[in-house]
């Protein structure tokens, strides 16, 4: 009969025995000496030290057969007996398990354990420490309430450490603090199951590499306005990629319950390195806001990440400048509703050369800083900006946003009367506004409406007594969303001829009787082919 | 388009490109050489292997390609196998380890994979002396050596 040529090679063995129990294996290995070689690695794989473990005859002696271990399982409830400490030369998973106290005290009175007198922790410490220069990348650890300091100091040694999970884990605080806080280093996968004191983890440790993170029914203890001053640690995960956070909660009790799990996002929102896709859920009443503060959900870049676009208040003010001095490469900011901080300021400096668009509104402090940091952005194509204070507008540098295509402008208002007695404040600062657009050559949209909510504010009139003519240069224009109203018939002739490309103007009525749209101005402009919208109540716009 | 394999006995098998392409080795070899009306030789394949080869192929033309990841671990493998696989391979012995052979040579892993699980639900509930009278294996440890690997691995016998 011709030998059964497939056992000959290795791998087929080996693809053979993935498919067979431990039970079966043994069998394998009793086969012959060639079948022995080959499966005893198999058998060895994944290996349980508890009651029902391997036997052996002396502790301190390597045993070769260690060395085939790739998962090990420490049960330190039912270990007894002997376990060798060195060899594990393959072990790439840890796993340190503890039964319940009840099944603990259950085997000391059966009296089944003779193992008693073994310092398992120091068993199990002096087991780690070997493994520190190994390949050991998984470390499970289930119940364990008070793990030894030498444990922890242990396990802090092995520096391939990529995954590390603890479920009912009591995360040590004082003497063991430091050692388990370097364990986290070089972890990538961070699961925290049913642990207390897990806000001391997040706050002390600085997870350069952290890339998951899974939080569940985990316990906090710090208090609410800890986090704030917290929420910094979390800058250092900047390669965080994903979050789960579900079901935790604060020793302050319930009621705390939902702020502390929105700010805990937050401070992690903050370290942002890497979120790239971050929901929180339903905010209450923050600020005490009317607004509809319903289900809300951002997009939190970090180091990789590039564009960021929140709704409302996606995103808390202090946080964001966290969040985009993070990121390696900014080109995309909506953050129509957050006030930018100095850092978050100084961080869009930084993206000035790569930033495509832009929307975001003006704070009053800030204003003249954000507006030459915005005007200077040399790839920007859109940028929307509100309430903007005229006076930065007349203070600002040359704008050198040169590649701009779309461009919406809000100010602010100058005052109550403006229209009668700052008018010819109005023309110099339309003026100005004037003057800096014109170098822009490339706009296509013109939209000086941009108000949100702060009633009229100041919109430069396009008229040639303002100025306008200065925008001869904008051949390029195609539409345009102006004050229609302030227009004369002349300067809708101008517009015509300055601008060949122009296809729709836009236009809003006041309620007011004396503050129409000039008919006169919407003939010559629809004579010419131009289509002449107005906004409705409704904002949107119908052609008249 | 067809592809032309050639079996150890120089048996031709014309086939469609996409069912020939279960094949990671013919298919890097389409890849490197480029669209050809060239018979692809396979040395190590007798037509008899080839022929129940291709059957398998043909059968699971359309399976999607399976993820490396999703097999990588040993413990979530399942012995599972479908009905039309099982009876696929209902062959003797030698013919099923033709088969695993030249799979593994093809590169066709849910073939291999299932001819390893046909392999390891034979050995399945035997006791080694079972097992080496169905592979024909000759016992060469010394009865002190057998004893010493029972009790070496007493550990693994209920599980």
């Amino acid at each position: 009969m011709v030998p059964p040529s497939a056992f000959h090679l290795p791998e087929i063995r080996n693809y053979i025995a993935e498919h067979l129990s431990k039970k079966e294996l043994l069998a394998c290995c009793r086969v012959s000496r060639d079948w022995h070689s080959s499966f005893l690695p198999h058998l060895w794989r994944t290996v349980d030290f508890s009651g029902a473990g391997p036997i052996f005859s002396n502790s301190d002696r390597p045993d070769p057969r260690v060395a085939n271990i790739r998962r090990l399982t420490y049960n330190y409830s039912t270990f007894e007996g002997l376990m060798p400490t060195q060899g594990y030369t393959r072990l790439q998973e840890l796993q340190v398990l503890r039964e319940s106290v009840v099944m603990e005290q259950k085997l000391a009175q059966t009296g089944s354990k003779g193992g008693c007198a073994v310092d398992r922790w120091h068993l199990a410490a002096a087991l780690v420490h070997s493994l520190a220069f190994g390949p050991l990348s998984s470390v499970e650890l289930t119940s364990i309430d008070k793990a030894s300091t030498e444990f922890w100091e242990a396990l802090s040694q092995c520096r391939t450490l990529k995954s590390f999970r603890l479920e009912n884990v009591c995360i040590p605080m004082g003497g063991a603090g430091p050692a388990f806080w370097k364990i986290c280093r070089s972890v990538e996968t961070l699961t925290v199951i049913l642990c207390e004191a897990m806000d001391c983890l997040l706050i002390h440790n600085r997870m350069f590499r952290l890339k998951h993170l899974v939080v569940d029914r985990s316990e906090v203890q710090g208090q609410l306005d800890e986090w704030d001053k917290l929420a910094k640690p979390w800058i250092c995960s900047p390669n965080l990629e994903s979050l789960e956070y579900s079901h935790s909660c604060t020793s302050n009790g319930e009621d705390e319950f939902h702020q502390m799990a929105l700010d805990i996002k937050a401070a992690i929102a903050a370290a942002a390195g890497g979120i790239n896709h971050y929901a929180p859920s339903s905010g209450q009443g923050t600020d005490g806001d009317d607004e509809n503060m319903e289900q809300y959900s951002g997009v939190i870049p970090g180091r990789k990440l590039h564009s960021l676009e929140t709704d409302n208040y996606g995103i808390r003010d202090e946080d964001l400048g966290f969040i985009i001095d993070n990121m390696d490469t900014l080109r995309k900011l909506c953050v129509p509703w957050v006030d930018l901080n100095a850092l978050a300021l100084e961080a869009l400096g930084r993206h000035r050369h790569t930033i495509v668009e832009l929307d975001l509104q003006c704070d009053g402090i800030n204003s003249s800083h954000l507006l030459n940091t915005v005007m200077s952005c040399t790839q920007l194509r859109v940028l929307t900006l509100s309430n903007i204070p005229p006076v930065a507008l007349l203070e600002s540098e040359p704008w050198t946003c040169l590649q701009l295509k779309r461009l919406a402008l809000g100010f602010q208002r100058l005052g109550t009367d403006m229209d009668h007695q700052q008018g010819a404040k109005i023309t110099c600062e339309s003026r100005a506004v004037w003057q800096r657009i014109s170098r822009l050559i490339e706009l296509e949209h013109v939209d000086m409406h941009r108000l949100r909510g702060w009633g009229p504010g100041f919109r430069p009139g396009f008229t040639l007594a303002s100025g306008m003519e200065q925008l001869s240069t904008l051949t390029k224009l195609r539409c345009i969303y102006i004050d229609l109203v302030k227009m004369a018939t002349s300067d809708a002739e101008w517009m015509v001829g300055a601008w060949p490309r122009l296809e729709v103007v836009r236009g809003q009525n006041l309620p007011c009787d004396h503050a129409r749209i000039d008919a006169e101005v919407v003939k010559v402009l629809k004579d010419r082919g131009i289509l002449v919208e107005v906004r409705g109540v409704d904002s949107t716009f119908t052609s008249i | 388009m067809p592809v032309t394999l050639t079996s150890l006995d120089d048996v031709k098998f014309t086939v469609d490109k996409d069912v020939a392409e279960r094949s990671i080795l013919i298919k890097n070899m389409i890849e490197d050489v480029g669209e050809s009306d060239s018979p692809i030789p396979l040395p190590n394949v007798s037509s008899a292997v080839l022929k129940k080869v291709i059957e398998y192929c043909e059968h699971h033309r359309n399976d999607p390609v399976q993820v490396q990841d999703e097999t990588d671990d040993p413990r979530k493998r399942s012995n599972d196998i479908e009905e039309w696989d099982m009876k696929f391979m209902a062959v003797d012995q030698e013919m099923l380890f033709e088969i695993i052979l030249a799979a593994n040579y093809l590169d066709i892993k849910p073939l291999l994979d299932v001819g390893c699980k046909t392999v390891a639900n034979i050995i399945k509930g035997k006791t080694p002396e079972e097992i080496r009278k169905t592979f024909n294996i000759v016992n060469d440890f010394t009865p002190e050596e057998e004893a010493q690997i029972k009790k070496e691995n007493e550990w693994a016998e209920d599980r």
